[in-house]
């Protein structure tokens, strides 16, 4: 929500795919949440992920 | 070591302890001494049209920055509870400006906060106080022993998570620097 408006709604990972507009009204996002987003910048992964254990176990597969 | 002494060592020290504000609840903006109101507000972030507020109509984020207001032109400015107050945008800009008053008009800056995060980027000496009292005080970020006193920041919770079976990322509090780091590690 921005300013009393529903500004988005969708489940967590949905919703935390708009960086950008979260950032925009000064929302930071999970720690897991952004170096997913920016690992995926970098196709070093394709999806979010929301626990350390699992993202680790992926990149040094 | 006392803490004047930290501060004119290191020009920005930070101090995780509890904060509060001197302004007083009944005075409107522009009763508080802050000496050039307008610019000052431009400075940390405010509308002009804030002037006749009263402190206790301010957000808590207007109350961070009308706190740093009154503070600016002090040769030592002592400021806190900027993390629970101030959003990431907010919270990076008073940061930078922070920065900028070190660097370009060399004052002094005491940041205090619960939230250590607050520091990083900002600060190389962290101060733990207690009842008045330094209970600890470190330049590392990475240092387990200062964990024994507040909550270790997700990123350096992730960094040590990983080399902890031997792989050897970088100590960063950037989120920029270690996503290069990872990347020259997995590739």
């Amino acid at each position: 929500m921005d300013n009393d408006k529903v500004l988005m709604k969708g489940n967590t990972i949905e919703v935390f795919q708009n960086e950008q507009a979260l950032k925009r009204i000064g929302i930071t996002l999970p720690f897991m949440v952004e170096l997913s987003l920016l690992l995926k910048d970098y196709n070093l992964v394709d999806k979010i992920y929301l626990d350390k254990e699992s993202l680790v176990q992926y990149l040094w597969k | 070591m006392e803490i004047k002494d930290l501060v004119n060592e290191y020009g920005i020290i930070g101090i995780v302890s509890n904060y509060q504000n001197k302004l007083k609840d009944d005075d409107m903006v522009i009763e508080l001494n802050i000496k050039n109101l307008n610019d000052t507000l431009k400075l940390v972030g405010l509308d002009e049209n804030i002037m006749h507020t009263k402190v206790k109509d301010l957000s808590l984020s207007e109350k961070v920055k009308i706190d740093l207001a009154t503070k600016i032109n002090n040769d030592v400015i002592i400021i806190g509870n900027l993390a629970n107050s101030l959003n990431y945008k907010d919270l990076n800009n008073i940061k930078q400006l922070l920065v900028n008053l070190n660097m370009d008009y060399q004052k002094k800056i005491v940041v205090i906060d619960s939230d250590i995060k607050t520091f990083f980027n900002l600060t190389k000496k962290i101060i733990i106080m207690q009842n008045k009292t330094i209970i600890y005080e470190t330049d590392d970020f990475f240092d387990d022993n200062l964990y024994k006193y507040v909550k270790c920041p997700k990123i350096i919770e992730f960094i040590k998570y990983v080399n902890k079976d031997g792989k050897k990322l970088e100590n960063n509090t950037d989120i920029y620097e270690l996503i290069k780091d990872i990347y020259r590690s997995v590739t």
